[in-house]
């Protein structure tokens, strides 16, 4: 049975109760699926090639749609389908890392972690300016910086691509297989970013097949047969 | 723009994205620019041909009447005397054309110059004719440019003056004062040495030649003359023969013998707008009282000229028309077909910036501008583009075809191609972005 996790009286950041999702309406993918996740917390999702790990990070980073259940995302319940005013709960929200980067390579590196203001109201501000400088100089992009993507190592695309989704500041991180494309070096790198977020109080979802990035405090889940099961 | 504050940073980001891939950026551009070309190089000469035909009508003069009648002497004095006397004028043109220049080249070609007499009552309002096309003469302005016009004296005398045109001027005196210089009828007639004396006896009675007092230009009648002579000049195959209009007192024309055969033309001048309107009341009263009487009695104002250029060149026009929007439509849905690989290609960059917040609309403005942007460079490029192509085509049309062309190169055209490539930019960008918007985001990042 999928596990509910409880933690004190505190409100979720996310809440999904009998999720379904399928594809074709013959197998569902993701099947009566149940997930809390509060302030703070670290999830590892691993889980066989094909088992709708990638599915189940869409859903819940509302790039795609789900067939049945609840979502709710900081409180606010989402539809079934994905309609296009949570575009701004997605931009608000949440931050997003993917194994294949998806970055736009023809422009630079600094451009691609402003990306997501071209899509808000939030005014880039000295605030904005200064939390930019910091996440550079913390993921060691300092040098890069006016750089063309295109001409990058994947470690440093992947850094890139991490300072994009913390830009905002969002409450969620989602990442799929951040570190599929790293090296042993850029994916402790990687972790260790991720480590100092959850500190900051995000929620961070992983998905991963490399089980020694985890550790004993964090929420580790197995993805299988549609559903959710604590490790 | 939806949700988009920093629109100078989207801006500028549109313009990277646009220059991000440079081959695209200029294949995307050429499709657009070959229609664009076509299209205005097509428009402006379409409007040169147009104008020009214009222009030649529009010379008709302003508040006139034109009434070209066959009728008895009787009635062309009472309705002379009926309506307006103060503002009439006729112009007797007689029939038969005399030679008033000919000469033979070393090659045997001959060039000639035919004229018609026009006895005129007076020319104190500068009215020339015209002939418009091979059944219209319409009265046109003429500016005059040495000497006098006919005046109220030349016509109580009788004298026998006469007034030409500028090319008439030089190619009879070259770069001679034509003033005071004879104007002889019938020179170089062929076969005038066969007449037998008997019968230039009688030609011996009246005097065949009239004093130049005169000379005015009418740019339109100018130009067509020169034109046929430069093209006799060039072209040289076999002879030629040109004809114009010359003025001599109405009196003189008398003494002359040229009244038999003449065709008259009354023309009322009026200053004002509520004169005229009255007059032209009055004689269409008259045109429907008289016209079954008389083999002719015919009409004409300017607005008249107008609607029959109009009338005469519309089919043109919509052929025209035709032809330009059938390449436009195809030229556009090439366009179309590229901007929809483009996007296709793009589709992971949709997915990327939705994921990053972006909404649909957000999506589809970026490729609109993107398009729009394009589109302009296009057009900009084919107005100077066309502009000259349309000079050299013009140029080619007047030294080739001699036919009288000005390119006009007019803000109407500019207008419209900027209108045409807006909406280039629009709808041909706006239905692949709205598809490639419309991709769930799931869906569009797996492209990548
Ligand atoms: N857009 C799609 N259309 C149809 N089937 C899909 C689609 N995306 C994923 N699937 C199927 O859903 C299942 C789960 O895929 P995915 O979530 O990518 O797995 P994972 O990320 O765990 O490897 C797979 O069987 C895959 O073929
Ligand atoms: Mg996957």
């Amino acid at each position: 049975m999928s596990t509910l996790c409880v933690n004190g009286n505190e409100q979720p950041v996310i809440e999904i109760k009998g999720l379904r999702k399928t594809y074709d309406r013959k197998r569902y993918v993701l099947d009566n699926l149940e997930l809390k996740l509060y302030s703070g917390d670290m999830t590892i999702i691993e889980g066989k090639s094909g088992t709708g790990k990638s599915t189940l990070m869409n859903v819940i980073g509302l790039l795609d749609d789900f067939n049945e259940g609840t979502l709710c995302i900081d409180g606010i319940e989402i539809n079934k389908k994905t309609k296009r005013k949570y575009s701004i709960i997605r931009a608000q929200k949440i931050g997003f890392v993917f194994q294949a980067y998806h970055l736009i390579e023809a422009i630079s590196v600094k451009e691609n972690i402003m990306l997501p203001f071209l899509y808000s109201n939030i005014n880039v501000n000295n605030d904005i300016k200064q939390r930019y400088d910091k996440i550079v100089t913390d993921l060691g992009l300092g040098e890069l910086e006016n750089k063309k993507v295109a001409l990058l190592s994947g470690g440093e695309k992947q850094r890139v691509a991490i300072a994009r989704a913390l830009i905002k500041d969002p409450k969620i991180i989602i990442a799929d297989e951040p570190t599929g494309n790293l090296d042993m070096e850029n994916t402790k790198i990687v972790i260790d970013v991720f480590r100092k977020l959850r500190e900051m109080g995000k929620v961070i979802i992983i998905v991963t097949h490399d089980i020694s990035i985890a550790t004993s405090d964090d929420k580790r889940f197995y993805l299988k047969e549609g559903k959710l099961m604590l490790c | 723009m939806l949700g988009i504050k920093n629109n100078i940073m989207f801006i500028r980001h549109v313009l990277m994205m646009v220059f991000s891939n440079v081959p695209r950026l200029i294949l995307s551009i050429c499709g657009l620019f070959v229609g664009l070309l076509v299209l205005t190089t097509g428009n402006i000469l379409m409007n040169s041909y147009y104008d020009e035909a214009m222009n030649r009508a529009c010379e008709f003069s302003t508040n006139n009447i034109s009434v070209l009648l066959e009728a008895d002497d009787e009635f062309e004095k009472k309705i002379i005397s009926d309506i307006d006397t103060m503002q009439v004028e006729l112009k007797r043109v007689s029939m038969s054309s005399e030679s008033i220049y000919s000469e033979q080249y070393s090659n045997g070609n001959i060039c000639s110059l035919n004229a018609k007499v026009v006895g005129t009552t007076s020319m104190d309002s500068e009215n020339v004719l015209m002939k418009y096309n091979e059944n219209t003469t319409i009265p046109v302005h003429g500016n005059l440019t040495k000497g006098r016009f006919i005046n109220q004296n030349d016509v109580s005398k009788k004298n026998n003056c006469v007034v030409i045109d500028e090319f008439t001027a030089s190619l009879l005196f070259g770069e001679e004062d034509p003033i005071g210089k004879k104007v002889i009828l019938g020179v170089g007639n062929i076969g005038m040495e066969n007449v037998s004396d008997e019968d230039n006896v009688v030609d011996d009675e009246k005097d065949n030649s009239f004093t130049v007092v005169g000379v005015f230009d009418n740019y339109q009648v100018t130009k067509s003359n020169q034109l046929e002579y430069e093209k006799f000049r060039v072209v040289d195959n076999g002879n030629i023969v040109m004809s114009t209009y010359i003025y001599v007192p109405y009196t003189a024309l008398d003494e002359n013998g040229f009244q038999e055969d003449a065709q008259d033309y009354l023309i009322w001048h009026y200053s004002d707008n509520s004169g005229y309107e009255k007059g032209l009341q009055v004689l269409n009263d008259y045109k429907t009282v008289y016209s079954h009487k008389y083999s002719k009695f015919e009409l004409m104002t300017k607005d008249d000229m107008k609607s029959a250029v109009k009338k005469e060149l519309r089919p043109i026009k919509l052929f025209m028309w035709l032809i330009l929007s059938a390449l436009l439509i195809i030229s556009g849905i090439n366009s179309m077909n590229t901007m929809f690989f483009s996007i296709k290609e793009r589709i992971g960059e949709i997915g990327i910036k939705k994921a990053m917040g972006a909404n649909a609309t957000d999506i589809i403005v970026q490729f609109l501008m993107e398009g729009i942007f394009m589109a302009y460079i296009a057009a900009a490029m084919s107005l100077i583009v066309g502009g000259i192509v349309a000079e050299l085509i013009g140029k080619g049309i007047q030294s080739m075809l001699f036919i009288n062309f000005k390119v006009n190169y007019s803000m109407e055209t500019v207008l419209f191609t900027l209108i045409v490539a807006g909406i280039y930019g629009i709808v041909f960008s706006f239905i692949p972005s709205y598809y490639g918007a419309g991709r769930k985001v799931a869906d569009a990042l797996r492209f990548e």
